[in-house]
């Protein structure tokens, strides 16, 4: 840094200051500001305006009437002038104000207060020692800046590194002269325009450049040298040595050089990727945009419900025609060497719908062995020349490709024109005709999937079993007319519910559990299910849910398929409770029908010994009386005796022994259906019927048809012994109760007379009865029941009040555990 | 006069219990009527004949056809048997039923001896009369089937009440011939007098 040029003081103008004041700073500032007193402000502009030594710092005096407006035209010469305006202390502030919102002021101005001269003489030097600083600095700055500008004068070496740099940078930079001629031009701008320095120099650079393209980039030129202005970069197209289109983008900017002479310096970029692949993409896109097309014209053909599919097909054709430009579309079928005609646009004559071919004779017949379409412009030029379908048929164009359906081959798209076809087919026709053939091959198969399906929905809709077909989450999907129809819901109401509102609440969960567990292992179930209707009523499913896989097996959906049996199960009910009742009566009646039907067997040797014991009588007191003639007679009589002995010796034995079918019984049960049996009777009979069952009756091991037979048998007894006493009395009580530990006692007390002992006594002999039709044997077979049973039958009470029967039924005491009481 | 024999009654038994039939065929033949013994309906229906003479005993209750159906069946064959119906359970309806189809009596087992000979015996005697009646009529169809045709013709016109001359004037005979026919007539006809013959040929032949 070089030594301040501290020869020349600073200047101090005070103008307009009083003499005192001016003498102070005169003796403050002195030597090292000169401080020069000035009446007029009009001395010091013409001061700075005729050059003279610059002025450091201003004092504007009071004498001055508009110190403001002389600020101003102080800083129009010299904005960074300090200076500092006397002012009364009262108008400072207001002054300061002025001051901030006046124009044209830079900020160096400073009202200062006539009561504080002491202060002004430091403030004045600070002020002068900042705006010598400043010029200082400024100084320093322009000479650096001339020194920068002559160093490639002064500093060869810089220069020739410069221009290395250039040679190596990524662009080319050539400089011309206004009328085009190259001056410089660095290594890259010579590799771009294939060029040597020496054959370069001084030749227009427009005849590096094609014919085509020289006049727009002279104008490039012209445009810039002229007006000085950077004209937008532009790209060009050249030839490179073996002959490939090469594209420059040029950028220029006028150049003056320090001699004055004017050029043009130009920035050349080898763009070729750029536009190529720029070409590239706008090629694509204009495919694309073919593509998009024809896509939009599949799609509206598609998706017009509307139309058949042959219909579809037909537009399809009529679509690649336009597209291809060929007159002729065909669709085929190819079964073996068949080739048949399943659609035709344009080609009726040569190949109408329905008509077969054989394969070989059609350029299909190689189509068909190529997953990529055939094509062929000109046959008549080409290999296939001598193929039937030119030589017969007069093809010279065609394109085709064939058709798949689910990976089969079903048959051939294609299009042909009997005369050539003046532009190749591009690859874009190619892959819009297989995209064609993949979307017939996927229309057909839909078809088909469509025809199954409809085949299918049909088969569902018209079927008599209700149908339910869920999603993975048992979500209903569809349900068909006969779920309508049994269940009462509709459609809508059931579609995405799950099935949870059919059930009746009649299954536990587990039995909904193991439903889920056989389907959801993919396994089918089959059973009945209660279900309950919209109505509320239940019926009866018989049903089978099986679920539906996918291609690989997972489980997509369930299908439920029921039909209503509830009148079958109903019937079968009916029937079975008929029957049991039936077989109850039957079991019942035995005992009467057996007694009719005994009554008849007694009645035989009966009468056949009462006719034999007359007839001896006869013989013995006839006239000729002899012993021996009536012994037949007798013989025969003991013969029948004995077999009416055997008769009711069997009997006895099959109430013992007969048809016995023990279980754990609940007497409680037994005594309501046997009082349900005489009720009838009873209310005939005017008898009131009480029964009298203890609530811890125990189980018992008992025949209980057998049991109700005896029960039935002595209730009969009691209600005949009260048909002679006077209605109110008629009174039957059947009473049990517990007997020991496990056994069970019975009691059938009637209102009755009684019987006399003579008759008590007798009671149970076989045949003997008080009544007028009995046989006597009711009490007896009753008797052998209960003695089977390992029981007691006996008459506990007889009096005139009436007569008590009781019987008893030992517990079993060996399954103690397993018996319960049944209440 | 009663030149025709006799057919000696027979007591028919038809029940299936085999003590009751031996009973009553033991009972039967201690008074001196012959018996005889089928165990079921069929058996006897396949050994009767109109001709028989006797009665029926007859048990309702057998298996196969019963009582009942037998009476039906042997009106049908024409058999005027008496039928005494025994059973060892009788209700209303079936006796009812039994005695419109023409049973004589009704019995129930075990029955008292002396009713049942005593119903046999109303049996034999209330159809005695008729089966001489028939043996009577069977007898002069026999003997009118005898005759040769002239004497047939004879025969009728003498039914008629004609005399000898318009009969040998009606056939064209001498009167002499008309008497020997006559005679011969009634040698064979086995009549007295002219009347006898007449009310024979009327009983045997009602319709003229």
């Amino acid at each position: 840094m070089s030594a301040p040029p501290a020869e020349i003081p600073g200047l101090v103008s005070l103008v307009g200051v009083d003499r005192a004041l001016a003498r102070l700073l005169k003796s403050q500032l002195r030597p090292a500001l000169a401080v020069e007193a000035l009446d007029d402000q009009n001395d010091l502009f013409l001061h700075m305006e005729g050059g003279g030594l610059p002025v450091d710092a201003v004092v504007l005096g009071m004498a001055l009437e508009e110190p403001v407006r002389v600020a101003q035209r102080i800083h129009v010469h010299d904005k960074h002038i300090p200076i500092l305006i006397l002012s009364r202390p009262a108008d400072c502030d207001q002054l300061k104000r002025t001051l901030m919102f006046s124009p044209f002021l830079g900020n160096e101005v400073t009202p200062w207060p006539t009561d504080e001269p002491d202060g002004l003489p430091a403030i004045l030097r600070q002020a002068a020692e900042r705006r010598r600083l400043r010029i200082r600095y400024q100084n320093a700055l322009s000479s650096a800046q001339i020194r920068l500008e002559k160093l490639p004068l002064l500093q060869p070496e810089a220069s020739h590194y410069l221009d290395q740099l250039l040679d190596h940078a990524p662009i080319g930079v050539v400089t011309v002269d206004p009328a085009g001629a190259i001056l410089t031009l660095n290594r890259q701008a010579q590799d771009t325009l294939h060029v040597a320095e020496r054959g370069a120099l001084g030749r227009l650079l427009g005849d590096l450049f094609p014919i085509a393209e020289r006049q727009r980039l002279c104008a490039l030129l012209t445009r810039c040298a002229s007006h000085g202005l950077r004209p937008g970069a532009e790209v060009f197209e050249f030839h490179a040595a073996n002959g490939t289109p090469r594209f420059v983008e040029i950028g220029c900017t006028p150049l003056t050089y320090r001699t004055g002479q004017r050029g043009i310096m130009l920035i050349m970029q080898d763009v070729t990727d750029r536009i190529r692949a720029e070409r590239e993409r706008c090629r694509a896109e204009k495919e694309l945009r073919l593509h998009a097309t024809v896509l939009r014209g599949f799609h509206e053909i598609s998706s017009d419900r509307s139309l058949t599919l042959e219909e579809k097909l037909n537009r399809l054709l009529k679509l690649g025609c336009e597209q291809f430009g060929l007159p002729i579309g065909i669709l085929s079928q190819v079964n073996g060497d068949i080739f048949r005609v399943l659609d035709s646009v344009g080609g009726e004559g040569l190949f109408p719908v329905g008509g077969t071919r054989e394969l070989r004779q059609t350029y299909c017949g190689g189509t068909v062995l190529s997953s990529e379409p055939v094509a062929l412009e000109h046959a008549g030029a080409s290999e296939w020349r001598d193929h039937p379908s030119y030589t017969l048929g007069g093809l010279e164009a065609y394109i085709g490709v064939r058709v798949q359906v689910e990976n089969e081959l079903y048959g051939t798209l294609c299009f042909a024109s009997p005369s050539p076809r003046p532009k190749p087919f591009s690859s874009a026709d190619r892959e819009i005709l297989k995209l064609m053939s993949q979307w017939v091959g996927s229309e057909l198969r839909r078809e088909r999937a469509d025809a199954h399906m409809r085949k299918l929905s049909g088969a569902l809709e018209q079927a008599v079993d209700a149908v339910i077909i869920t999603d993975r989450g048992r979500f209903i999907e569809y349900v068909n007319p006969a779920f309508e129809t049994l269940t009462g819901y509709r459609k809508e109401e059931v579609i995405g519910q799950k099935t949870y509102f059919l059930r009746s609440g009649l299954h536990d969960d587990k039995f909904y559990d193991e439903l889920w567990q056989v389907i959801g292992t993919g396994g089918v179930y089959r059973g009945v299910l209660i279900n309950r209707k919209k109505d509320g009523s239940l019926y009866h499913e018989a049903k089978t849910i099986s679920p539906l896989k996918d291609d690989q097996g997972r489980v997509t959906h369930f299908i439920s398929t029921g039909h209503d049996i509830t009148e079958l199960v109903r019937a079968e009910e009916q029937d079975r409770l008929h029957r049991a009742e039936l077989a109850h009566v039957a079991r019942l009646s035995t005992l009467g029908e057996m007694t009719s039907g005994l009554a008849h067997e007694l009645n035989q040797p009966l009468c056949a010994i009462t006719t034999y014991a007359q007839t001896a009588l006869r013989v013995l007191t006839g006239p000729d009386g002899s012993a021996e003639r009536a012994r037949y007679g007798l013989e025969q009589v003991v013969r029948q005796a004995e077999l009416a002995g055997e008769i009711f010796r069997r009997l006895r034995h099959f109430a013992r022994k007969g048809d016995m079918n023990r279980r754990r019984v609940c007497l409680k049960e037994v005594i309501q259906e046997v009082a349900g049996f005489i009720h009838a009777d009873a209310q005939q009979s005017g008898v009131r019927v009480e029964l009298a069952v203890a609530r811890n009756l125990p189980r018992v091991l008992a025949d209980p048809i057998q049991i109700e037979q005896v029960l039935l048998n002595l209730a009969r007894n009691a209600m005949d012994a009260m048909a002679g006493v006077e209605e109110p009395r008629r009174q039957l009580l059947i009473k049990a109760r517990r007997q020991g530990r496990r056994g069970v006692r019975m009691e059938i007390h009637d209102r009755g007379r009684g019987c006399p002992q003579a008759v008590a006594d007798r009671l149970f002999e076989p045949f003997f009865t008080t009544k007028p039709d009995g046989l006597g044997i009711g009490l007896g077979i009753s008797q052998s029941i209960i003695e089977a049973h390992n029981g007691r039958l006996w008459l506990e009470g007889n009096s005139d009040q009436g007569a008590t029967f009781c019987f008893t039924l030992p517990g079993d005491e060996d399954q103690a555990h397993a018996i319960h009481s049944c209440d | 006069m009663r030149s025709i024999p006799a057919i000696k009654p027979v007591v028919h038994v038809v029940d299936d219990n085999p003590a009751v039939r031996d009973a009553i065929r033991w009972l039967v033949e201690q008074v001196g009527l012959s018996a005889r013994t089928y165990a079921t309906a069929q058996e006897f229906l396949s050994a009767c004949d109109p001709a028989m003479r006797g009665c029926l005993v007859l048990d309702i209750r057998m298996p196969g056809i019963s009582g009942l159906d037998l009476q039906d069946r042997l009106q049908e064959q024409g058999i005027h048997l008496p039928v005494i119906i025994i059973t060892g359970h009788g209700d209303v309806p079936v006796a009812v039923r039994a005695m419109k189809a023409g049973a004589l009596e009704f019995l129930q087992k075990p029955f008292n001896d002396q009713t049942l000979l005593d119903a046999i015996h109303a049996a034999l005697e209330k159809y005695h009369a008729i089966w001489e009646q028939q043996d009577q009529c069977n007898h002069t169809t026999r003997n009118l089937s005898a005759l040769t045709p002239r004497e047939q013709e004879v025969l009728d016109l003498l039914r008629h009440g004609k005399p000898n001359k318009v009969i040998a004037y009606e056939l064209g005979l001498s009167v002499r011939t008309v008497e020997g026919y006559r005679a011969r007539i009634m040698e064979k006809m086995g009549a007295h007098s002219l009347g006898q013959l007449i009310e024979m040929v009327v009983q045997a032949v009602p319709k003229g």
